[in-house]
C-alpha cells in the first residue's frame, strides 16, 4: 500500500521479486488481490488527500492481518512530519508490526522485516 | 544581444542580462499579456513555469520563458497588488499555462482572469477554502490586526 | 514453513475506490475522454523549505521523487549558486554530472522494465531491472545508499568518485551500453512491437509545443530541445554527445528515444571520469547573498527548473520547483483519446510520470461513469493485445 510516497521504497520492494533477491524463495508470493494477503507492506506518508481510502483499504484485508511499514516515511513520517498536508504517522492510524526504517531501506532489509511478521503470525 | 534589441523596439522595455542568455525584465499588469504572448508566438520562447511570491502588499509574479533554439532565458517580473489579486490568463494563447495558474491560484489566491477551470490541482477536496498555503503567515496575520492599512 | 502472501504495488492501491490519477472514459473499445488526478502525492514541500536552511533543503527535495532523485538536487544547487555566482570546481562539476547521467541511465532502464510489462515481454522486464543493479552498485560504493545518493551539496559534491570505483564503474556502464545496443537492436525489428507502439498514442509536434512538454516525450515529436545542450551547465560543454530527436512522437519514438539517450549517456559518464582530475570537491559557502536564481537541469524525464529567492538568511525566502512531469502529464489526454482501450496503459506509460503513477489508472464507462477496468486489468488487456497481435501474424 502505498499512500503518499517518492516512491523509492515501493521500487525497492518492487525490486525484491527480481531474480538477485528472489523474495519467492522464502515463500513469499505476491497477490493480485488484498483480500489473499497475510502481510501489508506501507511505503509513504499518510496525506489528508488519501487518508479515508487508506483505512478502507487497510479493513478490506481480511483478518489475521500484520503490517510492516518500509522507510522512515512510513515509520515516523520523516522530514514530511511537518507539512500542511500531512496527517499523522502511520502507527496512529492502523497497528503497525514491524519498522523497516531506511531511505529507503534495502531489498535485504525488506524481506528480513515481512520474515519478522511473518514469525509473529506463526 | 539580438533577443534584447528585438524586444526593445517593440515594447519599449530594457532587458537586463544577468549572465550569458539569461534576462529579466519588469513589466506592468496590463502589459504583461502582450509581452509573454509576443515571447512566445514570435520569439519562439517556451512557457518553462511561472513562479509567485509574496510580497506583503501584493504577490510578484515571474513568467520564465525558455529559447532553446537561442539558449536564451527570459524572465518576466510583474506584480499583483492585493487585495485585487488577479491578472490575465495566458491559457488561451499558451496552453501550457494551465496547470500553471492553477497551481498559483490555490497556493497564492491569485485569479487568473479567463482560465476556464481554476480549481484545485495539488491540495485536498476538503481544504479551507481562502486559505492560500504559501502565503506567508506574517503578512496575513498583520492584516488581521484591527486598523491594519487604515492608517 | 507457512506460505505468506504480500499485496502487490501494482494492482491495489488506497485508491482502488476512486482509482483516479489516470481516468479513460470509455465507449465501447474506444477512449472518448480522459482525466487525470493529481495531489495525492502531494507533500507541501515549497512550504517546508522556506523552514529549513539551504543544506536541509538539498536533503529535502532529492525525496521528492525516488527514481530521479538527484535530479531536484541538481537544479536545486544551481539555483542556489546561482544567486551569488558560486563557482563549483571542476573535479565536482564532472562528478555531478556521472551522478546525473547514471541516474538517466537507471531511471530509463526502469521505464524499459515497466514498458516491456505493459506489452507483455516480461523478460524485457527481468532483464532490464537485472541491468540497472550494477548501476545501484555503484551508486552505493560511491554514496553509501542506492537511492537518494545525497550527492549534492550547495558548492560542490559530498562524496568523491574514488580510483577503487572506476572499475566497477566502468563495468557497470559497459553491462548496460551491450544490453540496449542488443535490446534496440531486437525492438527495431520485431514486428510486434511496431505494431503495439508505432503510430500509437501520437503527439503531434503542434501539441507538443502548445503543452510545453519536454524531455523524450518532447524529443520523440520532434522537439530538440534539452537542456544539456541550450542551457549548458556543469560541465556538459566540454562533452561530446548526440542529440536523439525523432520526428513521428508515437509510442515508439518515445521509447527509442530513451533506448537512444542510454548511449549517450554511457559516452558523457566516460568522457567526464576521462576528464577527472585531482583537486577540492567543493568550494566553502560561509553565507548566500540577497537576491535570486534559477537552476536548470535536463532530467530523465525532462527539464527541471528551481527558482530560488534569498533574502540574506539562511533559510530559503522562497523556493520555487517545477519538474519535468508537470508539463508532460497533461499531454496523456492528447495522446490517449480516440485510442483503443487496450492501448491505453502502455500510452500512459510512454509519458513516464512515475511508477507508481503510472500504475494508478481506471478505465470507466462513458454512459454511466461505471468503473469497468481497474489498472491491473488495463495492463492485462495491453498484454493480451500483444498475444491477439502474435497469434495473428
Amino acid at each position: 500500500m502505498g499512500a503518499s510516497a517518492c516512491n523509492n521504497c515501493d521500487i525497492e520492494i518492487l525490486d525484491c521479486l527480481t531474480p538477485k533477491h528472489d523474495v519467492e524463495r522464502f515463500g513469499i508470493t505476491l497477490v493480485g488481490s488484498p483480500r489473499h494477503a497475510d502481510v501489508i507492506l506501507v511505503a509513504g506518508i499518510v496525506n489528508r488527500q488519501s487518508l479515508e481510502r487508506f483505512k478502507r483499504a487497510y479493513d478490506q484485508v481480511p483478518n489475521p492481518k500484520l503490517v510492516v511499514a518500509v522507510g522512515v516515511c512510513a515509520c515516523t513520517g520523516d522530514l514530511f512530519r511537518d507539512s500542511y498536508n500531512y496527517v499523522s504517522p502511520v502507527d496512529e492510524i492502523i497497528p503497525v508490526d514491524v519498522y523497516v526504517p531506511g531511505c529507503p531501506p534495502k531489498p535485504e532489509a525488506i524481506i528480513a522485516g515481512i520474515i519478522k511478521a511473518a514469525e509473529k503470525i506463526k | 544581444m539580438k533577443i534584447g534589441e528585438k524586444i526593445k523596439s517593440v515594447f519599449n522595455l530594457e532587458l537586463e542580462e544577468k549572465a550569458e542568455g539569461r534576462f529579466y525584465v519588469t513589466t506592468g499588469r496590463d502589459r504583461l499579456r502582450d509581452l509573454v504572448g509576443h515571447i512566445y508566438t514570435e520569439l519562439g520562447g517556451r512557457l518553462s513555469t511561472i513562479s509567485a511570491i509574496d510580497q506583503r502588499f501584493g504577490i510578484e509574479l515571474i513568467y520564465h520563458l525558455a529559447i532553446n533554439q537561442a539558449g536564451v532565458f527570459i524572465s518576466v517580473r510583474v506584480m499583483v497588488e492585493k487585495p485585487d489579486l488577479a491578472i490575465g490568463s495566458m491559457i488561451d494563447i499558451i496552453p501550457a499555462a494551465d496547470w500553471i495558474e492553477r497551481e498559483i491560484h490555490e497556493m497564492f489566491g491569485v485569479f487568473f482572469v479567463g482560465h476556464p477551470k481554476l480549481e484545485k490541482l495539488l491540495l485536498p477536496d476538503d481544504w479551507p477554502s481562502g486559505e492560500y498555503p504559501l502565503r506567508k503567515k506574517t503578512f496575513e496575520s498583520e492584516n488581521e490586526l484591527p486598523g491594519a492599512g487604515n492608517g | 514453513m507457512v506460505k505468506e502472501n504480500i499485496i502487490p504495488i501494482g494492482p491495489f492501491h488506497p485508491l482502488l475506490e476512486e482509482p483516479e490519477f489516470f481516468k479513460f472514459y470509455v465507449d465501447g473499445e474506444t477512449v472518448v475522454d480522459a482525466d487525470v488526478r493529481v495531489g495525492y502525492n502531494h507533500r507541501g514541500v515549497e512550504k517546508l523549505i522556506e523552514n529549513k536552511t539551504y543544506d536541509q533543503g538539498v536533503f529535502l527535495v532529492e525525496r521528492i521523487c525516488g527514481i530521479c532523485s538527484t535530479s531536484h538536487p541538481f537544479a536545486f544547487t544551481q539555483a542556489v549558486e546561482n544567486i551569488s555566482g558560486i563557482e563549483v570546481p571542476q573535479r565536482a562539476l564532472y562528478i555531478r554530472m556521472v551522478i546525473g547521467e547514471l541516474e538517466r541511465i537507471h531511471s530509463h532502464l526502469l521505464w524499459i522494465g515497466l514498458a516491456g510489462h505493459f506489452i507483455g515481454y516480461n523478460t524485457v522486464f527481468m532483464w532490464a531491472w537485472k541491468y540497472r543493479e550494477p548501476v545501484l552498485d555503484i551508486f552505493e560504493a560511491i554514496s553509501g545508499n542506492r537511492n537518494h545518493y545525497n550527492m549534492f551539496k550547495i558548492g560542490g559534491v559530498r562524496r568523491d568518485i574514488k580510483d577503487t570505483d572506476l572499475s566497477g564503474l566502468h563495468e557497470a556502464i559497459s553491462g548496460v551500453e551491450k544490453f540496449i545496443v542488443m535490446l534496440y537492436k531486437s525492438v527495431a525489428e520485431d514486428p510486434i512491437i511496431a505494431a503495439r507502439t508505432k503510430n500509437v498514442g501520437t503527439l503531434s509536434k503542434q501539441d507538443a509545443i502548445d503543452l510545453g512538454v519536454v524531455g523524450p516525450v518532447a524529443r520523440g515529436s520532434g522537439l530538440a530541445a534539452d537542456t544539456r545542450k541550450d542551457f549548458p551547465y556543469a560541465n556538459y560543454r566540454e562533452v561530446e554527445f548526440e542529440r536523439i530527436v525523432l520526428q513521428d512522437g508515437d509510442v515508439y519514438s518515445r521509447a527509442a528515444v530513451r533506448l537512444l539517450e542510454i548511449l549517450e549517456s554511457v559516452k558523457i559518464i566516460r568522457q567526464s571520469l576521462k576528464k577527472l582530475s585531482p583537486g577540492p570537491i567543493e568550494v566553502e559557502v560561509r553565507e548566500i547573498g540577497i537576491g535570486e536564481g534559477i537552476g536548470l537541469h535536463e532530467a530523465p524525464r525532462g527539464e527541471v527548473i528551481h527558482f530560488s529567492r534569498s533574502n540574506g538568511s539562511n533559510n530559503p525566502e522562497r523556493h520555487k520547483i517545477r519538474a519535468p512531469s508537470f508539463m508532460n502529464v497533461p499531454s496523456f489526454k492528447k495522446t490517449v483519446i480516440g485510442q483503443k482501450i487496450s492501448d491505453a496503459a502502455l500510452i500512459t506509460a510512454a509519458v513516464d510520470p512515475c511508477y507508481c503513477c503510472t500504475e494508478r489508472m481506471a478505465a470507466i464507462d462513458a454512459q454511466n461513469n461505471r468503473l469497468l477496468l481497474t489498472g491491473e486489468e488495463l495492463v492485462r488487456l495491453s498484454q493480451e493485445r500483444t498475444e491477439e497481435i502474435r497469434r495473428s501474424q
